[in-house]
C-alpha cells in the first residue's frame, strides 16, 4: 500500500478533493483540518457518534446508583429528620439528577477519548502540523499501480502539495 | 484570504504566551501576598478557634457564606453563559467563551474553600461525602447542605471536562507552533495527540455539545441549591419560594460582570483588541440590561410577598430590615447596583464607553456580594425575639480570607492566561471560514 498525503488552503477544496475521490470508488482517506469537519460527513465513511449512546447508559447508571445509595444508606438509620420519613424520594431527585449528570459527563469525556483515540503524546507520521494551523489535508491509502490517478485527482481539486508517505 | 485571517489568529493568540511583563509579575505579587495573608489568618482560626471570627449567637452564617454563594454565582454563570451561548449559536460567544470557562473552574476553588473555612473543625470535612465506613455513618441526602457537596463536586468536574475538550484543538495548535521547550512538552501531554482528525472532530463534537447541553440544567440547579440551603430555613427573609430564579439571576449577572472585568485589562496586556472588541463589550452590557431587570423584579417580588402574604414576622422583618437597621444602607446600595446601575446601560453611548461599562461591572459585583451578605446576615441578627437580636462586624481573618480568595481566583486566572490560549482559536477560524462563505 502506499499513502499520499494532500494539503489544501481552503476548506471548499478540501470538500471537492474529498468528493472526487468518494465519487472515483477510494474510501481508505481521511480527512485533517484545524477547525471542525463535521459538515464533510457526506463525503466520509463514519457518520454520528457512539458517544451519545455512552452518555445515555452512563446518565441511567447514574441516576440508578446515586438515587439507590441515598435508600440504602437511609435505610441504616431509619431516622425520621425535618418531618420526613427515611426514604423520602422527592429529596433524594435531588441527588439521583446530580448523580446522572455526573456519571453522563465523564461517559461523554470518555467516549469522546476512547472513540477518537486520544491518548498518545506523539502525532502519527501522515499527520502534518499545518493541519492544527491553517491548512487541511487528505490522507489517502492507495495500490501503488493507482498513484497517478490519485495525485490527479487530488490535484484538480485544489490541492497545493501533495507528498508521498513511506 | 481566509488562510491570512487563520494565521494572524494563531499568530495574535500565541504570541500572547511570551514573557511576563513586570506589570503582570506585580499583579502576580500582590496576589501572592494576599494568598499568605489569608493563609496565616486560616492558620490562626484553625489554631485558636471561630472565636477569632465575629461570628457568634445569633449570626453564625455570615461572610465566609457571603462569599461562598458570591463565588459560586460567579462560577455558576461561567460555564452556563459559554454553554448557553454556544446551544444557541451566538456566534460572538467564540472570544469570550474561554474566558467565561476558565472563570468558571478558579470561582469553583475559591467558593469550595469557604465551606472548609466556615465549618470550625475542617479536620472532619470528609464526614459530608458519602462512603462506606466502620461508624456506619452516612450523611442526611435529605439536607440541602448535603445536595450543596454533590452539586459543587458535580459542577466542578463537568465544567473541568467541558473545559479541557473545548482547549484540545487549541493545545495542539500551541503543540505545534512552540518551539521545543518545557512549554511544547506540556502542550504536547495535554493535547493527547490531537490530529484535528475527522474522525476526532465527528466524537469531540458529539461530546462537547452533550456535555454543554448537560451544564445547562447543571448550573441551573447548582445555584437553585445553594438558594435552598436559605429557603428551606424557617426564617423571615429566607424562607422564599422565589429564592432559586432569583438567585440564579443574580449569579449570571455577575458572571457578565466579572467576564468584563477581566476582559477590559486582558485586552490591553495582551495586545487583543481586536478579537476581545467594544461590540462583545455592547453585547455583554445588553445581557446585563436582562439580568437587572429579572432581579429588580425579583426584588419587587420579595417586598410585596412579604406584605401580600400577611405574615405578620415577614412584613416586620422587611420594613425594620429596609428602613430602620443597619443594614438598610446596604439595601439600598443593593438595589441602586444591581437595579438601577445597569439599566443606564439603555443608552448606546454609554454602553460602548469602555471605561463606563468597567465601573458599572465593578459596582454591580461590590453590589451582588452586598446582596448576598443583606440576604445572610439581617436575617440571622433579627430573629423572632428582639430580645435575641445581635450584630455582626467581620474581624480581620474574615476580611483576610476573603482576600486570600480573590488573589487565589485573580493568581490562577493570570497563570492561565500566561500559559494557555486566552481565546478558543479554532471557533474564530471557523467564524473566518463562515465570514469567507458568506461574502
Amino acid at each position: 500500500m502506499l499513502t499520499l498525503r494532500a494539503i489544501y488552503d481552503d476548506m471548499e477544496k478540501l470538500a471537492a478533493g474529498l468528493k472526487a475521490l468518494k465519487d472515483s470508488g477510494m474510501w481508505e482517506y481521511e480527512a485533517y483540518g484545524p477547525t471542525s469537519l463535521e459538515n464533510l460527513q457526506d463525503f466520509m465513511k463514519g457518520k454520528g457518534s457512539k458517544v451519545r449512546i455512552l452518555t445515555y447508559v452512563g446518565g441511567i447508571a447514574g441516576l440508578v446508583f446515586f438515587w439507590y445509595m441515598c435508600i440504602a444508606s437511609s435505610l441504616v438509620f431509619k431516622l425520621v429528620t425535618g418531618g420526613k420519613p427515611a426514604i423520602s424520594n422527592v429529596s433524594f431527585i435531588v441527588v439521583g439528577y446530580q448523580g446522572a449528570i455526573f456519571v453522563a459527563s465523564i461517559a461523554a469525556f470518555l467516549g469522546v477519548l476512547v472513540f477518537a483515540r486520544l491518548r498518545r503524546k506523539k502525532t502519527p507520521a501522515e499527520y502534518d502540523s499545518r493541519f492544527s494551523g491553517t491548512d487541511f489535508g487528505i490522507v489517502v491509502h492507495i495500490r501503488p499501480e493507482d498513484r497517478n490517478r490519485t495525485t490527479d485527482i487530488l490535484r484538480a481539486s485544489g490541492a497545493v502539495e501533495i507528498n508521498e508517505l513511506a | 484570504m481566509t488562510r491570512e485571517a487563520m494565521h494572524r489568529i494563531d499568530d495574535q493568540v500565541l504570541g500572547s504566551l511570551g514573557r511576563p511583563s513586570r506589570g503582570y509579575l506585580a499583579v502576580l505579587a500582590i496576589c501572592a501576598v494576599l494568598v499568605v495573608a489569608g493563609a496565616v489568618a486560616f492558620g490562626i482560626q484553625y489554631a485558636l478557634g471561630m472565636g477569632v471570627t465575629g461570628l457568634s449567637i445569633p449570626v453564625g452564617w455570615a461572610v465566609y457564606i457571603t462569599n461562598y454563594v458570591w463565588w459560586i454565582g460567579v462560577a455558576m454563570s461561567g460555564t452556563f453563559i459559554s454553554a448557553m451561548l454556544f446551544l444557541f449559536k451566538v456566534n460572538w460567544r467564540s472570544n469570550i467563551s474561554r474566558v467565561a470557562e476558565t472563570m468558571t473552574i478558579f470561582a469553583i476553588a475559591s467558593a469550595g474553600l469557604f465551606p472548609l473555612i466556615h465549618l470550625g473543625r475542617v479536620w472532619v470535612f470528609y464526614w459530608i461525602l458519602p462512603y462506606p465506613n466502620t461508624a456506619g455513618l452516612w450523611p442526611n441526602f435529605k439536607s440541602p447542605l448535603v445536595w450543596d457537596v454533590f452539586a459543587i463536586v458535580v459542577y466542578l468536574v463537568l465544567s473541568l471536562l467541558i473545559f479541557y475538550l473545548g482547549l484540545l484543538p487549541d493545545l495542539a495548535t500551541a503543540r505545534d507552533r512552540t518551539q521545543p521547550s518545557w512549554r511544547r512538552t506540556m502542550y504536547a501531554y495535554l493535547a493527547l495527540g490531537w490530529t484535528g482528525k475527522y474522525d476526532q472532530w465527528r466524537h469531540w463534537t458529539r461530546g462537547y455539545l452533550l456535555i454543554a447541553a448537560m451544564a445547562m440544567p447543571l448550573a441551573m440547579s447548582v445555584h437553585s441549591i445553594v438558594s435552598w440551603d436559605f429557603a428551606m430555613g424557617l426564617l423571615p427573609g429566607w424562607h422564599e419560594t422565589i429564592f432559586a430564579p432569583y438567585f440564579v439571576a443574580g449569579a449570571v449577572l455577575s458572571g457578565f460582570a466579572l467576564i468584563i472585568l477581566l476582559l477590559v485589562p486582558l485586552r490591553k496586556a495582551l495586545h487583543l483588541e481586536n478579537i476581545f472588541t467594544v461590540y462583545h463589550f455592547e453585547q455583554l452590557a445588553k445581557l446585563m440590561i436582562l439580568m437587572a431587570l429579572i432581579l429588580g423584579y425579583c426584588y419587587g417580588v420579595m417586598s410585596f410577598m412579604s406584605w401580600y402574604s400577611g405574615d405578620r414576622f415577614s412584613r416586620q422583618f422587611e420594613f425594620h430590615r429596609d428602613f430602620h437597621s443597619r443594614y438598610s444602607p446596604l439595601f439600598w446600595a443593593m438595589i441602586l447596583a444591581n437595579f438601577l446601575l445597569p439599566l443606564t446601560f439603555f443608552s448606546k453611548r454609554l454602553r460602548t464607553n469602555l471605561a463606563y461599562v468597567y465601573v458599572i461591572a465593578l459596582v454591580v459585583e461590590v453590589g451582588l456580594w452586598i446582596e448576598r451578605f443583606v440576604i445572610i446576615v439581617p436575617s440571622l441578627a433579627y430573629g423572632f425575639l428582639p430580645s435575641s437580636w445581635g450584630v455582626y462586624a467581620p474581624r480581620l481573618p474574615e476580611i483576610a480570607l476573603t482576600g486570600l480568595s480573590f488573589g487565589l481566583f485573580l493568581g490562577l486566572f493570570l497563570v492561565f492566561v500566561a500559559l494557555f490560549p486566552s481565546v478558543a482559536m479554532y471557533e474564530l477560524k471557523e467564524q473566518a471560514i463562515a465570514r469567507t462563505e458568506g461574502s
